[in-house]
């Protein structure tokens, strides 16, 4: 046994430096185990390479990971979906949009955000039709008063002015058009509304003073009849400026106004089609009212520049549109309407939100592969804003794999730690009663330090602590002693001998 | 006297060195190699745990070796103390006069306790093969922990605790063939498994939902204008991937794979020419884990046995003599087994390595035991004396490295989490039945196989 001589000759001639290096050495092994990470994830149950744990790879890279799930509960399902816990959430999901691993927030927030975004962009369109209608009456009218101007010339252009008074109408129908978009959406209401129908308001007084002129100049019956039609169009122009400033103060009645404005426009258009048959009336006595033809030109005129501003400033009003943009519900009317249909149904998109009447829940879905330590930073960003932010009425709750997982590895640390002083505590225990020898204990301390270098080389290897390599330190514990008991025992056995020394 | 003792130290180095490296390293490498069948382990953590065990093992040797030997050898070379004598007890010890017995009757009934060990170890043995295997991760861990109570009041609420995925792609994954093989198959699982599958959700259900329940005609559009964060939990950027995810109740281990199973039958059955599916999803992979658990399980054991008796033959070069040390622990095998099944305690991936751990422990003893055996015999003794010599005194030293094992292994029993405690009872239990098997079932086999085994009886001691 060549090795056994050598090993002997180094122990006799340098023992006190071969004590040191070894202790040096389980030093320089122990630094690894700062770099030891616990691992509770799949990969510790399921090798890499099968299909089935490369499957569920591809499957978390294309729709997400693991996902926290924050719970909302209450007692009474009023208090759940309320503005104070939509806000709630929307502070929380702002906190969380830092993250770039996250892969996707699904709340009643985010849904009711989504249902703002669509409101908006059907609003915005309706702004649209109405500027488009808006301008066209306005184009039209100053065509018509053109044409009448003409008239007094005394050229017929009588059949072309049927045509401007269609134009009139397809203008008042896009109005319409659009303001039946608007009354879909229920949008946050824009400062610029109440200027549109202060415009509005601005033109109807305008068309009131020329039909006022015009009655003082018309006089006879048929005439009287259009200006009857004339100063209803007023009225309701009138009206629907007010209520649209009436609107703009007061948002949650927003939805409202369209439909009285719709209302409103139709009268206009059969107004109107009453003005076609009548002007045909009025052509055929053109001559005598060449004067009271002037004046109503001039109006018309001036109305339709009024419109075309009217339209002009609306226009600009939507290319500053980010006093458009979405913004939570001030109200709980405005809120009720978004959530519910108009049977006072939950609207299916809130399904996956709402598990059912007491509790809503908050999905923060990871990227797939986001490591543990991001995941315990999301919790814990999570319960943070919890615990600054309590709701009055509604509990909550954070809860998910990641957060289980995380509260595992803590454990996990806990329960080493009372291994370690058990198995320690044991060992004195067992060292005291069947190992009768001088240093009984040196056999656990030597052990200990082969523990320490086996946790350092771990971190070198970079093998993962899990739930099962746990159990390696009580094993290693009670096997390595038993080896350390055989060496001392048999080396005090030898001491003990009335042998002749060599 | 100091003087003495320094020249004591030398010598006492030398035979330590000489007569207990050999046989720890021994030990180890029986020890070493029935950890080593760990590696071959499917579930990724047992490798982990087999790695960790094997260095542990042998720098445990190595500090034993270059620190314990050398600081007792610095103490007495260079610090000698008078005294710390131990009193050599005279006369019989208790425990002596007790090996004896047991020993003794052992031999006498030699034939009973074989028929009895191996029939217990048989019907253990069947019912280890009917023992269930837990993979549920949540069962290993503290029960009374917040969170885990969290989680399951968040379940009570959602009503469905685990997931399956489909995951289908194809060129174009909004093709009208492929959004109405999406839509039946979404519309047909609840049919096909009422029992099991909760809910399911897909891009064509969330477009049901913006449509009172109808299939709308201009899907795409409508999938155009909706909303990113809502879509991509569906389908993917590219359009050339979906989802459809499966919402399922709890099942055991045995019902999730064969549902696994019926499903990606259906799946393929049903499956569109435009799209390649696959199922996917934790569920799938808890059931890939049962299986490498389950049939991962026996392979560990039976490497461990080869490997062990690969080593031994190595060492011994005698085939009987290789096995025989295996042989009590075969036994445990089977006992060990048939506890658990008695019991109802579960297979986790811890106690999936019980054998070959059991068979790396305890070879330890009984390869002592044997070699005290033969090394008797070959003083000249007859079967029956060197046995009741090799008890008597390998007894006491095998029941001294069994406490200090049980010892370690005990601080397993209070962790709070579920698998180790577990694990810990039955290592414990183990250990206590390889001591059991040690001091009488060993013997019986001694006595029974001897003249399978040609021993070199020294020339004065032969009779005529």
């Amino acid at each position: 046994m060549k090795v056994l001589n050598r090993i002997f000759v180094l122990i006799k001639n340098n023992s006190m430096k071969l004590i040191l290096l070894s202790i040096v050495s389980i030093f320089v092994l122990a630094i690894g185990a700062a770099s030891v990470n616990l691992a509770t994830g799949n990969e510790t149950l399921i090798e890499k390479d099968t299909k089935a744990f490369q499957d569920n790879l591809e499957l978390e890279k294309e729709f997400g990971g693991e996902s926290i799930i924050v719970l909302y509960e209450s007692e009474n399902p009023k208090d759940l979906l309320t503005i104070e816990s939509i806000q709630h959430m929307e502070k929380l999901e702002e906190k969380l949009n830092a993250y770039d691993e996250i892969y996707t927030i699904i709340s009643p927030n985010t849904m009711i955000q989504q249902i703002s975004v669509k409101q908006s962009e059907k609003y915005l369109e309706g702004l649209n039709d109405v500027t488009a209608g808006l301008e066209k009456m306005g184009t039209t009218l100053k065509e018509i008063s053109d044409k009448l101007g003409k008239n007094i010339g005394g050229n017929q252009g009588n059949d072309n002015l049927e045509l401007n008074f269609e134009n009139l109408n397809s203008g008042i129908s896009k109005m319409i058009e659009g303001q039946k978009k608007l009354s879909d959406g229920t949008g946050q209401l824009v400062t610029g509304y109440s200027n549109i129908g202060n415009q509005l308001y601005q033109a109807s007084i305008n068309l009131k003073n020329l039909s006022d002129q015009l009655g003082k100049s018309l006089t006879k019956p048929e005439q009287q009849k259009q200006l009857q039609q004339l100063s209803q169009m007023t009225k309701q122009l009138e009206e629907l400026s007010k209520q649209m400033v009436v609107a703009s103060e007061k948002g949650a009645k927003l939805n409202e106004v369209p439909k009285n404005t719709i209302t409103g426009l139709s009268n206009m258009q059969q107004g109107l089609n009453g003005q076609i048959s009548s002007m045909n009336q009025l052509n055929s006595k053109k001559a005598t009212q060449l004067n009271e033809l002037k004046t109503l030109a001039n109006g018309l005129s001036e109305m339709g520049n009024q419109l075309i501003v009217i339209s002009e400033n609306l226009n600009t009003m939507i290319a500053y549109s980010d006093n458009m943009t979405p913004a939570l519900p001030k109200t709980q009317k405005t809120l009720n309407k978004m959530i519910y249909d108009d049977n006072g149904n939950l609207r299916d998109i809130f399904s996956g939100v709402m598990a059912d009447e007491n509790n809503m829940l908050m999905i923060v879905k990871f990227k797939g592969g986001v490591n543990d330590s991001t995941k315990s930073e999301v919790a814990g960003t999570i319960q943070n804003h919890l615990n600054n932010n309590e709701l009055s009425e509604v509990s909550t709750l954070v809860s998910g794999k990641p957060v289980l997982d995380d509260s595992i590895r803590t454990s996990m640390r806990d329960s080493m730690k009372k291994m370690m002083g058990l198995s320690i505590l044991f060992m004195i225990i067992v060292l005291t009663v069947i190992f009768k020898v001088k240093w009984r204990l040196l056999p656990l301390i030597v052990i200990m330090l082969a523990v320490i270098a086996t946790i350092g080389l771990m971190g070198w290897l970079s093998i993962p602590m899990t739930m099962v390599s746990m159990a390696v330190f009580p094993i290693l514990i009670g096997l390595g002693i038993d080896y350390a008991i055989q060496f001392q025992s048999r080396y005090t056995e030898e001491m003990e001998k009335e042998g002749e020394t060599e | 006297m100091k003087n003495k003792i320094q020249k004591q130290s030398i010598t006492s180095l030398k035979n330590t060195l000489k007569h207990m490296v050999p046989a720890v390293f021994t030990a180890i490498i029986a020890t070493g190699l029935g950890f080593i069948a760990l590696f071959t382990s499917p579930v990724p953590m047992i490798k982990d745990f087999g790695k960790m065990l094997t260095i542990g093992i042998g720098i445990s040797f190595v500090v034993g070796l270059f620190i314990l030997i050398p600081i007792l050898f610095t103490r007495d070379r260079f610090f000698p103390k008078e005294g710390g004598k131990i009193n050599k007890k005279h006369g019989k010890a208790k425990s002596d006069v007790i090996l004896e017995k047991i020993t003794k009757k052992v031999v006498s009934l030699k034939w009973l306790v074989i028929i009895l060990a191996i029939i217990t170890s048989g019907i253990g043995i069947w019912g280890d093969l009917n023992t269930g295997v837990e993979t549920d991760v949540e069962t290993f861990m503290p029960q009374n922990n917040q969170e885990l109570k969290d989680i399951h009041k968040l379940r009570d609420i959602l009503g469905t605790t685990d997931q399956v995925s489909i995951m289908y792609s194809g060129k174009n994954v909004l093709e009208d063939n492929t959004i109405k093989w999406t839509d039946t198959m979404t519309e047909s699982l609840k049919n096909e498994f009422p029992n099991v599958v909760v809910d399911t959700k897909s891009i064509t259900s969330v477009l049901k939902q913006t449509n009172n329940g109808e299939l709308p005609e201009n899907s795409v559009e409508i999938i155009n204008n909706m909303p990113k964060d809502q879509l991509k939990l569906f389908i993917n950027e590219g359009k050339t991937k979906g989802v459809i995810t499966v919402g399922i109740k709890h099942l055991e281990a045995s019902e999730l794979k064969s549902f696994i199973s019926n499903l990606e039958s259906f799946v393929t059955q049903n499956q569109a020419d435009s799209v390649s599916t696959t199922v996917t999803g934790k569920s799938v992979l808890d059931v890939e884990m049962v299986s490498s658990l389950t049939t991962g399980r026996h392979k560990m054991t039976l490497i461990g046995i080869g490997l062990v008796f690969l080593g031994l033959l190595v060492i011994y070069r005698h085939p009987v003599k290789a096995f025989i040390p295996l042989l009590p622990i075969l036994f445990i095998i089977g006992w060990s087994g048939g506890i658990m099944y008695l019991f109802d305690i579960h297979y986790t991936p811890l106690t999936a390595t019980l054998g070959a751990l059991i068979i790396g422990i305890g070879t330890e003893f009984t390869i002592l035991i044997m070699e005290r055996f033969y090394e008797e015999r070959e003083k000249g003794l007859s079967s029956y004396e060197s046995i009741i010599m090799a008890n008597k005194k390998i007894g006491k030293s095998v029941f001294a490295s069994g406490m200090s094992v049980i010892g370690g292994f005990s601080a397993l029993l209070v962790s709070d989490f579920v698998i180790l405690s577990n694990f810990g009872m039955m290592t414990l239990l183990n250990v206590f039945f390889a001591l059991i098997s040690t001091i009488i079932v060993m013997p019986a086999i001694l006595i029974i196989l001897d003249k399978f085994i040609k021993v070199k009886i020294p020339m004065e001691t032969q009779g005529i």
